[in-house]
């Protein structure tokens, strides 16, 4: 053997081995439902069924997929809001039986010869928002569930106690079934239920089995994120990715669901029945051999994943580090990509689905456990990837070991680890000025950097620990501040302005100060703030390349849309732009990577047999993104209220971040206010604190401004009925509702701009309900 | 392939670099030392195809999996000159070029 590649049957990772009773599992399970399915095949990218499991009623259905749905909602995310929309009502929340878990797949959804296309859209009412929450996860549940016979999976109701629900693509027949003595830790569960439901004994029949599961932790936080299994045949076990925002995995564990297992008779890589399969070949494989040569020389996804992201960010002043205070840290450098690429299994094909040869799902194998229940057990740590080590950077956790402990424990927990990182690092700065302390956080000694205390705290959180301050803490920022402020523990600016999210959710670990632009790709969302809508601090900070407020409105149309289209089809957004043809800079828009874009275009084409434009997949992503904002708006979440941002992603909150970048901060006073330099010196601190404050809040309204207009909705945020017609709705139900909601803006004067314009500026518009003329 | 006044074949070395790329295992390296692609195991995501140094595993039209020489000698009886020939030839290690090259 020449070249000294790791021979698959032989590869050992070092973990513990589990083994269980399968057949006392097995018989400990009573059958509530059973239903079978004519088998049938993928057409053109659509299985053309969804598939409804109720929990309360124990009725499993199958509905047709149509195509005026196609139409209009394409698949994937887009499946996922009709169908919501057709099972909720506004009053509904996360933890109401009508609430439904949904996993959709999308017309791309499954291909092997594209890097980056099996992934599985979740979606369900928020216990952190109170609205929808999607999130777009790799692992091999989408695939299969499509190639199983389904588009979508609806799971609705709740269950009155632990059960499964088993999809076997095999057999054609999907089941609930009580599960009294399955595990309910994810990496302990993904693993068992692989091995009891995959047909053969053999790593071949256990990759065709794929599992969502979730855990302890999200059964007792509002943090609760959904795992999606996807079998390593060099590892031998399940490896997971995490449906992480919004709590998906709490509302999972709501409906005492412990896992959702697919099954598939077979892959190969036509399971699509792709239109032409020849065009989908040559793209893919023009793309896989960019990857091939520019990868180590661009992000290095395939040696260390989004890690890679570490230094770069620490270098811009970008890293979140403590509580979002500094964007930069000397310690910085001991979480830098290298250090984890020195931990990380190599020489294994690390895509999270078939055929991503960017591969960026890295693992640490054989790492053992050093806290808590599973303490000594040697596991595979998946990742960690950029966001979990920003996590462990903004709670000052600076030690490697630290970061996979984190990482192992949220994921096994069924956590987020961005809402939970975040989070901490918010209990920690309120720790640190004395507004809690070690009485109020039920003894966890909560300073920047405790690590024991981190996890202390995740331990607790699975144990259902009943502390005041675990309760609360459990379910985030949002219900702390009020928590803090009904005691009266510290002043309101403080408390509200350092605690970073909105909407009700965590953000997720960019400093975005010195971006407005940023500002916005995070506030004037719709699920909350996530950069998955946007990611402009580059574009508008580094290289200045969107500077008015028309540019930045532009981008923060065009990316939240482009980016919303790997959603509706199923698709990773990373091998858009985390690897760029050789000439990209050359081409007239680099940020959008026009190639690759064609490209996307054409693996359309090529599986549905369509004929569209780029153009086109923009409309396609513009339905859905106004659907899901306009069902926003309907649960009474969706306007400029809801768009709020706490100050400290728009500027230094403290003396000390002022004083950390004064340079920068008082040369915006004195180039974008015209203050003298002799008159800025005779202000103190706080004076020219509370300056910026005001021109950087009126800066971000006069954004939400121009991002309104620019998508065609009011200036309270709302999308018009006359924009949804245009987008070719015509839901009677969906645009009365607009209108009611437009007519009581106007009534309470809500119709109006939010920023305030001196001068020669102007908003947007001077017309009033400008969307009502002929040809807006 | 014609280089300088000689030809050259595009043709697999057996070096087998693409064994590590396969996500499914349908490649798998022989006791004879020869490379094999499984096609009832390969889904065809042709990272093999792209990746391969020598472009010696090729795609054909009429399938999706990926196809390659595996040494068996027929072209050598074939050849009406006698211009081929099967020789073990030893391969320098060149793993490098293709993975993780970059250095950290
Ligand atoms: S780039 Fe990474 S996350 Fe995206 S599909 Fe590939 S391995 Fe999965
Ligand atoms: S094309 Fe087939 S043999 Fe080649 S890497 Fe992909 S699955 Fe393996």
């Amino acid at each position: 053997m020449t070249q000294g590649q790791i021979p698959i049957d032989e590869y050992q990772t070092g973990n513990t081995k589990h083994t269980w009773d399968h057949a006392k599992i097995k018989n400990a399970r009573k059958t509530l439902a059973a239903y079978h399915y004519t088998k049938g095949t993928v057409q053109r990218g659509y299985a053309n069924r969804t598939l409804a499991v109720d929990l309360s009623t124990l009725s499993i259905t199958e509905k047709p997929v149509t195509e005026d749905m196609k139409r209009l909602f394409t698949g994937g995310r887009g499946f996922g809001l009709k169908l919501l929309w057709d099972a909720i009502q506004p009053t509904t929340r996360w933890n109401s039986p009508e609430n439904e878990l949904i996993v959709t797949t999308g017309p791309l959804c499954g291909i092997t010869q594209y890097p980056g296309a099996g992934k599985s859209i979740c979606l369900s009412i928020s216990p952190s928002t109170n609205t929808i929450c999607d999130c777009n996860v790799g692992g091999f549940f989408g695939p299969y569930l499509k190639f199983a016979g389904f588009d979508a999976l609806e799971i609705q109701g709740k269950a009155t106690e632990d059960v499964i629900v088993v999809i076997d693509g095999e057999a054609g027949a999907v089941s609930i079934e009580t599960a009294p003595l399955e595990e309910t830790d994810s990496h302990l569960l993904a693993e068992q239920l692989t091995h009891l439901h995959a047909t053969e004994a053999t790593e071949s029949s256990r990759q065709k089995v794929s599992v969502i599961s979730s855990g302890t932790g999200a059964e007792h936080s509002y943090w609760g994120c959904l795992n999606i299994s996807f079998y390593d045949i060099r590892r031998k076990c399940a490896r997971m990715k995490q449906a992480g925002r919004g709590g998906l995995g709490t509302v999972l564990r709501d409906k005492k669901v412990k896992g959702i297992v697919v099954k598939v008779e077979h892959v190969d890589g036509l399971g699509n029945h792709p239109a032409d399969p020849e065009k989908l070949a040559a793209v893919g494989t023009k793309i896989h051999r960019e990857i091939r040569d520019l990868d180590r020389y661009q992000c290095n996804m395939r040696a260390v994943g989004t890690g890679h992201l570490v230094e770069i960010m620490d270098a811009y002043d970008l890293l979140p580090c403590e509580n979002y205070r500094f964007g930069t840290f000397p310690k910085a450098s001991k979480l830098y990509s290298p250090k984890f690429y020195a931990l990380f299994t190599k020489i294994i094909p690390d895509g999270c689905w078939h055929g991503c040869t960017l591969a960026c799902a890295k693992t640490v194998d054989g790492y053992t456990v050093h806290t808590g229940p599973y303490k000594g057990q040697k596991v595979t740590v998946d990742g960690p990837e950029y966001e979990t080590i920003g996590a462990c950077s903004n709670m000052s956790l600076w030690d490697p070991q630290w970061v996979l402990e984190f990482n192992f424990y949220c994921d096994t927990y069924g956590i987020d680890t961005i809402s939970a990182g975040t989070a901490t690092a918010y209990y920690m700065e309120m720790y640190e000025y004395g507004i809690l302390n070690r009485d109020r956080c039920d003894g966890l000694e909560l300073c920047f950097g405790n690590a024991e205390a981190v996890l202390e705290l995740l331990h607790r959180m699975a144990r259902g620990d009943q502390g005041a301050f675990l309760q609360i803490a459990s379910k985030g920022i949002r219900r702390v501040k009020d928590w803090i402020l009904k005691n009266g523990w510290g002043p309101r600016e403080l408390v509200e302005d350092c605690g970073m999210e909105s909407k009700g959710l965590e953000y997720s670990e960019y400093v975005t100060k010195e971006s407005l632009a940023m500002q916005g790709g995070y506030g004037l969302t719709l699920k909350g703030p996530q950069h998955d809508e946007a990611w402009l601090i580059f574009m508008d900070m580094v290289n200045n390349a969107i500077p008015t407020f028309k540019d930045k409105a532009e981008a923060l149309h065009y990316f939240p849309m482009w980016r919303t289209w790997f959603g509706l089809n199923g698709l990773c957004k990373l091998p858009w732009n985390d690897i760029e043809p050789a000439d990209n800079a050359q081409t007239s828009e680099p940020p959008k990577v026009p190639e690759h874009v064609q490209n996307y275009v054409d693996i359309q084409n090529a599986v549905t047999g369509w004929q569209v434009t780029k153009d086109d997949i923009i409309l396609q992503s513009e339905r859905c993104y106004n659907w899901q904002r306009a069902m926003n708006v309907w649960m009474g979440r969706g306007q400029r209220k809801d768009d709020w941002i706490p100050y400290r992603s728009m500027g230094p909150v403290t003396e000390t971040e002022y004083v950390s970048r004064k340079d920068r901060y008082d040369a915006q006073l004195v180039d974008k206010l015209s203050i003298s330099k002799q008159e800025l010196e005779k202000l103190e601190i706080p004076k020219r604190m509370q300056i910026l404050y005001e021109y950087r809040q009126n800066q971000y309204q006069k954004l939400a401004d121009a991002v309104y207009h620019r998508r065609g909705w009011t200036p309270n945020g709302v999308p018009t009925p006359q924009k949804m017609k245009a987008l070719g709705f015509t839901d009677t139900r969906m645009l009365k509702m607009l209108q009611q909601k437009i007519d009581a803006d106007e009534k309470a004067g809500l119709n109006e701009w939010g920023g305030k314009y001196t001068g020669d500026e102007k908003p947007p518009t001077g017309v009033k309900r400008y969307w009502e003329r002929n040809g807006h | 392939m014609k280089t300088n006044n000689t030809y050259q074949m595009h043709v697999c070395d057996q070096r087998g670099l693409c064994l590590d790329l396969c996500p499914v295992g349908a490649l798998s390296r022989r006791k004879n030392g020869v490379v094999l692609l499984d096609a009832k195991v390969c889904v065809g995501c042709q990272a093999c195809v792209a990746f391969c140094p020598l472009g010696a595993m090729r795609k054909a039209p009429t399938r999706i999996q990926p196809f390659k020489c595996i040494s068996c000698g027929s072209c050598v009886r074939a050849c009406p000159t006698k211009a081929l020939s099967l020789e073990d030839v030893p391969l320098e290690n060149n793993r490098q070029d293709v993975y993780h090259k970059q250095g950290v």
